[in-house]
């Protein structure tokens, strides 16, 4: 490869890198059910993908985008107001719906966040 | 009054009414008590006023089991004892500590918090400490900037350190060197406990040291604080009338050794966001770690346990104790450790300036009584003819499970509050597994091995600490410890040292009606 059009390359690479890193961290304003927006604002997407193929170890049944879907749906008492995801984290974590995933304590909504987003990527 | 005993004749008679042996924080607290009293008070002090390898040599021994600290590293053989180097850290048990749980092997003590309690207010004193205050709403009243995660306090709850400076061996020597009734007498190894045929009543102590010279001891009551290992390893070895050793008709002296365990970097804390904070760093002669509520602990099944919060950054560049404190001689030891302590105060620092957002999850946690955890006798002997201690320090599940459970409840804590998550250390992960890796090590917080009880199949001494079956000797220090509860040690040992000193002057009294 030529020189020039390996540093164009490269840093077009590193910008889509830091794209996708800025995708996922720090992005307080996205909601979305594939958006795990507690866990971004500390982990990267290595390790939100890590977590939800560890969820999907442990429940392989789930591993359809649909089935995740409706578990999630089902934490916003089907009202699909994304809003909603927040307090369904807290909820789980009062009523110790929690999992260890990668050693990290997440709340099971969340863990299936990361599922959802592991059967994206 | 001080004698040092090399200069005694061999074979010398020393008499008194009372004999303590060892002038550590459990002796010399008792000690003091007596002072100026009418009571002519031995206490028996194994080295002299200052470090001695010679000495300090006479604490060694041998390891087996969960990997563990040199033994001659780890008490100082000096009138003082151990006070010459710790740091200070005083708490008191929970009263949940002192309860029998089903789930919780070998708990419940035969005593209550609320019978220590006058006793720890007066061992506040003895370590030159503040008032009898441990509630985290005291300490906040008083600082303001001692803000607490806002979690649910019935799960997660603040567990309060004073901090002492007190160096038993400066604070008191002159007072025991004045005293016209305390007769501190250097360089007076204790060898052996010498009972009657009958073993039901001590008649003498034999005490020796380097000069290949021997004593003996007469007194009407004797209190044994060598501490934990030491008093367990002089039982065993007192053996002219009890085959198996003074007090062990039932093979429990010297087992059920407990330390606390320290597992540091346990686990990871991340924060969303700074929170802004002066509590969870040494201070102003006061510490404090995140714990769970004695309620939360019996409905989860677990253990205490205690959990400080070093900024991550600087977490991460601290090797654990067990690493760096393998060296026998202490003072080695220690200095191995500076990197430590500089960290320490860099973190506090940092902590302050710089509030970080992610910690190491540093834990200190209850061991359960196990019987295999014990202190034996080796076939060596030490230089005073004396078998040398084995200790063969052994684990068990539930020690692991208080670690992970506490975690696991302080990270649901922190994800119901939106203040961050935990991560478990890989060691924690595994639910099948409980191994502990070599980097877990203990604090140096020896319990256990002549433990209260009342039935002396399951203790060594009773509630008043006196030895089961012998009407005149009895235990002092936190080999007593029934339970390890989770802080450090030093602050309860004071207060039942106090509490015993009390009942033997009480029976003193009596019998002189």
């Amino acid at each position: 490869m030529k020189r020039r059009n390996f540093i164009v390359l490269s840093g077009i690479g590193i910008l889509g890198a830091g794209f996708t890193f800025w995708h996922l961290k720090g992005n307080k304003e996205k909601e979305s059910l594939n958006y795990p927006q507690y866990l971004s604002m500390i982990l990267d997407s290595a390790t939100i993908i890590s977590i939800g193929l560890n969820y999907l170890a442990i429940y392989p049944t789930h591993k359809n985008k649909n089935k995740l879907i409706e578990l999630l749906n089902g934490s916003l008492n089907n009202t699909k107001d994304i809003s909603g995801l927040k307090s369904a984290i807290e909820n789980d974590f009062e009523k110790g719906n929690t999992l260890v995933l990668e050693g990290w304590v997440v709340a099971i909504t969340e863990a299936r966040q990361c599922a959802l987003l592991s059967l994206d990527k | 009054m001080h004698i040092d005993t090399r200069d005694l004749e061999n074979s010398t008679t020393i008499e008194g009414d009372i004999c303590i042996i060892g002038a550590g924080a459990a002796g010399l607290s008792m000690a003091m008590e007596w002072d100026n009293t009418p009571y002519k008070v031995i206490l028996l002090e194994s080295g002299g006023f200052e470090y001695e390898s010679e000495l300090q040599n006479l604490n060694s021994g041998q390891l087996t089991g969960q990997k563990y600290f040199p033994l001659e590293s780890t008490r100082l053989r000096y009138f003082g004892g151990t006070t010459g180097h710790w740091t200070g850290l005083c708490s008191p048990l929970d009263e949940v500590d002192f309860i029998k749980r089903d789930y919780f092997p070998y708990s419940g003590w035969p005593i209550t918090k609320k019978d220590l309690d006058p006793f720890y207010a007066r061992a506040q004193d003895k370590l030159q400490l503040g008032p009898y205050e441990y509630d985290f709403s005291y300490w906040k009243d008083s600082r303001p900037n001692l803000n607490a995660f806002p979690l649910d306090e019935n799960i997660v709850k603040t567990k309060m350190w004073q901090i002492s400076s007190a160096r038993f061996g400066s604070i008191y020597k002159e007072n025991i060197v004045k005293s016209k009734n305390i007769h501190l007498y250097t360089y007076a190894s204790a060898t052996n406990v010498n009972s009657n045929e009958v073993v039901s009543e001590i008649e003498g102590i034999t005490i020796k040291n380097h000069t290949g010279n021997s004593y003996r001891v007469k007194a009407k009551y004797y209190m044994m604080a060598c501490g934990a290992i030491q008093n367990a390893r002089l039982l065993l070895s007192s053996k002219n009338h009890a085959p198996n050793g003074l007090g062990n008709n039932h093979d429990v002296v010297g087992r059920y050794f407990m330390d606390h365990l320290d597992s540091k970097a346990a686990g990871e804390l991340w924060l969303f966001e700074k929170f802004k904070t002066d509590l969870y760093s040494w201070g102003g002669g006061i510490k404090s770690e995140m714990t769970i509520s004695d309620n939360m602990q019996s409905k989860s099944e677990i253990m205490n346990a205690t959990v400080s919060i070093p900024p991550l950054e600087i977490g991460k560049h601290m090797k654990p104790l067990i690493e760096t404190w393998q060296d026998a001689d202490p003072r080695k030891a220690e200095e191995n450790t500076e990197n430590r302590s500089f960290l320490s105060k860099l973190m506090r620092l940092k902590t302050k300036v710089w509030k970080p957002t992610a910690f190491d999850m540093d834990c200190n946690s209850e061991q359960a009584p196990n019987p295999k955890s014990r202190i034996t006798l080796g076939i060596e002997k030490d230089a005073l003819g004396v078998q040398k201690p084995i200790l063969s320090w052994q684990l068990s599940p539930i020690d692991k499970i208080t670690i992970k459970k506490t975690l696991e409840l302080i990270g649901q804590q922190m994800g119901q509050k939106g203040l961050g998550r935990v991560k478990l250390n890989e060691f924690l992960q595994d639910e099948n597994n409980d191994s502990f890796p070599t980097n877990i090590g203990g604090a140096f917080h020896h319990m256990g091995t002549t433990r209260m009880h009342n039935d002396p199949r399951f203790g060594v001494v009773d509630a008043n600490c006196q030895v089961h079956g012998i009407s005149n000797l009895f235990v002092a220090g936190s080999g007593c410890f029934t339970t390890s509860g989770s802080v450090n040690p030093t602050l309860t040992l004071v207060a039942l040292s106090l509490r015993l000193s009390d009942y033997v002057k009480n029976v003193l009294k009596s019998e002189s009606i």
